[in-house]
């Protein structure tokens, strides 16, 4: 790896690491409201994988820029988070110890969420585990054994929703509706992803998986009838210069409050 | 053999150490019995996620992060298990969530009460799991041979629980002058849930669950076995217990402590507990929120087969 | 005939323990030969007997115990627990904590 390659790959891993960090995040949330306990608990695991995956790969940037997985994961500047704008928002309700609490739970979103990023993340790593940094290319590797399982996951809720009586089909299409911008968002470049392209550290830019993960989902779709929104539509970008919403703004806040009292401290 | 026979005989060969199983048979009474006792537990663990669940998101490294996760699941897990119990016993599961919500039924005393910081965090994993582990450890001789099994999966997970709550505390008590105050006033704010949660020392003899075997220790004895073990690893770290008559009595053998008001352990119970509504209304609004999922997954159909 | 998988009690209360399978025409046969098979000997306080089509199996370890490390949901992860313990009481950490 050339020293111009360095920053690139560090930020391209930030990318990553945040993508799943904030799905992690959001996922967590449905522990104690999911529709069935047993959803709950597989949620739950959905989450600690991706904050586990989150960390691996916190752990190559800190290698890079010299600082630590807690310092990348929890003590960045709000700007500094180059998630997609797809997975920061909250899909759960919200408690108010008032009792005035957030309505807004929605699990066809939650469920549409994870689909639509587990597609985009089963190619995004298929392309990453034939990285020439071979750290990176091994830890994907052992990350891409966790997601296939996750996949399955997605893919049974997706047909029971979609294949299911009237209400399940028209929630989840309406939230296919209010999510595809978001979703192509995904495919907005990290800067500096022409460099690692260019050293063979990435075979492909994010941008060119697009079509591809067209291809993935549009069988999906058409399985069960649903019309496939439009693909050319302009994509929600931003996420990935540090640009975020309302969702970001109120989950940043949280996962830093306890952290802030004390930010040198052990914890 | 009259029914009347058949019960006694029942009851005494529960009494002598029989296991019963989900599909034998058994009397009304002891149904009704074990149907309250575990669907009771059940929703205490079901509830008892939703005071925890706030600090998922805070919690202040990613290590912690996992943890907190980890342990939140097993508690929702805990729930999973006990109320398929529950439903083996004979009641649907949606009978069992509309009766959680409407307050017919009950849960725990400490998840009626808020969580107001970090310090929340390590003191309930830490030390009302540890209470919670005195009570499941009997409940493992449950003359209910499911229920038993159960609890012993339940005891090992909620080893690791006490494990991490300790962790935090401890960590917080080495910090700095402010990370030991978050944990010196959750110990205050939970001392009092804490020696409510084995219940009044009702005499034993007339206590029906531990007559049918449903339960094996008395709920006193569950309350000194806790200060024995940990009221001298409370102190030894710096925290200070709030209550001034708390100590050991040598001649006696036993632990005296102020006298809680039981009368407000029921007030809590039956739903008056200063987070109790909060609870119930967020419970009530997930379920609603979700209603159409289950709707979806069951075709309108009772979850249990 | 078909296959049925055979679960045996081996004292009250116990969990059921697959034990092995016996090839029969029907479910009451099925029982009838498990008794033979596996607790003629009276090994047995209870048999379940399981048409095997009935069984979903996964053997995957990438599933079951996934290759990264969650060891935050172990006891070892708490070892250095024990330590704190002992720093901040300045003796011993006692024998059962």
């Amino acid at each position: 790896m050339t020293p111009e390659a360095r920053e690139p790959l560090a930020r391209y891993l930030l990318t990553i690491a945040d993508d799943e960090l904030v799905l992690g995040y959001r996922d967590s949330e449905w522990t104690g409201v999911a529709p069935i306990v047993e959803e709950d608990v597989a949620f739950s695991s959905l989450a600690q994988d991706e904050i586990g995956h989150a960390r691996l790969l916190y752990t190559l940037a800190a290698e890079l820029t010299a600082t630590d997985p807690d310092q990348l994961a929890l003590r960045r500047p709000k700007g500094d988070y180059y998630h997609a704008r797809l997975l920061e928002f909250r899909a759960t309700p919200k408690y108010d110890p008032s009792g005035q609490h957030q309505a807004g739970g929605d699990w066809a979103k939650a469920i549409v969420r994870r689909y639509l990023y587990d597609l985009f993340d089963d190619l995004r790593t298929e392309i990453i585990a034939e990285s020439s940094y071979p750290p990176l290319a091994a830890a994907i590797q052992k990350v891409r054994r966790e997601e296939r399982y996750h996949l399955r996951h997605d893919e049974a809720w997706w047909h029971a929703l979609a294949g299911g009586p009237a209400e399940g089909r028209e929630r989840l299409e309406r939230a296919i509706a209010a999510l595809w911008p978001d979703a192509l968002g995904l495919f907005e470049p990290a800067p500096g992803e022409e460099r690692l392209v260019a050293e063979g550290i990435l075979p492909l830019t994010t941008a060119e998986l697009r079509l591809r993960w067209v291809e993935r989902v549009a069988p999906a779709f058409a399985r069960h009838g649903i019309p496939l929104p439009d693909e050319r539509a302009a994509p929600a970008v931003g996420g990935r210069r540090g640009e975020h919403g309302p969702g970001w703004d109120e989950l940043y806040d949280e996962m830093t409050m306890v952290r802030r009292l004390e930010p040198d401290g052990a914890w | 053999m009259t029914d009347e026979q058949r019960i006694e005989e029942f009851k005494r060969a529960v009494q002598a150490g029989h296991k019963v199983e989900a599909g034998d048979w058994m009397p009304e009474e002891y149904r009704a019995r074990l149907t309250k006792f575990i669907e009771m537990h059940a929703n205490s663990e079901l509830m008892g996620a939703l005071p925890e669940r706030d600090w998922i998101l805070r919690a202040p490294t990613l290590q912690r992060k996992l943890a907190v996760t980890a342990k939140i699941q097993d508690e929702v897990g805990h729930a999973q298990l006990l109320y398929r119990l529950v439903e083996d016993l004979g009641k649907p599961r949606e009978q069992i969530f509309q009766d959680l919500i409407s307050g017919k039924t009950k849960f725990h005393n400490v998840f009626h009460y808020p969580t107001k910081s970090w310090g929340d965090v390590g003191i309930i994993a830490w030390l009302v799991d540890a209470a919670a582990i005195h009570s499941q450890s009997a409940l493992q001789r449950s003359s209910y041979a499911p229920y038993a099994r159960t609890m012993r999966r339940i005891c090992w997970e909620e080893a690791f629980h006490l494990k991490h709550g300790e962790d935090i505390v401890l960590t917080c008590m080495m910090g700095t002058a402010r990370q030991k105050r978050l944990m010196q006033e959750a110990l205050e704010r939970w001392w009092e849930p804490l020696m409510m949660f084995h219940g009044p020392p009702a005499p034993p003899e007339t206590d029906k669950d531990l007559e049918w075997g449903i339960k094996s220790r008395p709920n006193e004895q569950l309350r000194q076995d806790f200060l024995t073990k940990y009221v001298r690893r409370i102190q030894e770290i710096g925290l200070t217990i709030p209550d001034p008559k708390l100590r050991y009595d040598e001649r006696t053998g036993r632990w005296a402590y102020t006298e809680p008001d039981w009368s407000k352990l029921y007030t809590i119970v039956t739903g008056n507990g200063p987070a109790s509504q909060a609870r119930l209304g967020f419970r009530r609004l997930s379920y609603e929120e979700t209603a159409w999922v289950r709707q979806v997954v069951t075709g309108g159909a009772q979850l249990t087969a | 005939m078909h296959v049925y998988e055979v679960f045996r009690q081996e004292a009250e209360g116990e969990s059921m323990r697959h034990v092995g399978n016996v090839d029969a025409p029907d479910d009451e046969l099925a029982l009838q030969y498990a008794r033979e098979v596996y607790s003629r000997r009276g090994e047995a306080t209870r048999l379940w007997v399981v048409p095997r089509a009935a069984i979903v199996e996964i053997v995957d370890p990438d599933f079951l115990r996934p290759p990264l490390d969650h060891g935050y949901r172990m006891g070892e992860a708490y070892r250095v627990t024990v330590m704190k313990r002992r720093q901040i009481t300045g003796k011993e950490a006692s024998r059962d904590a």
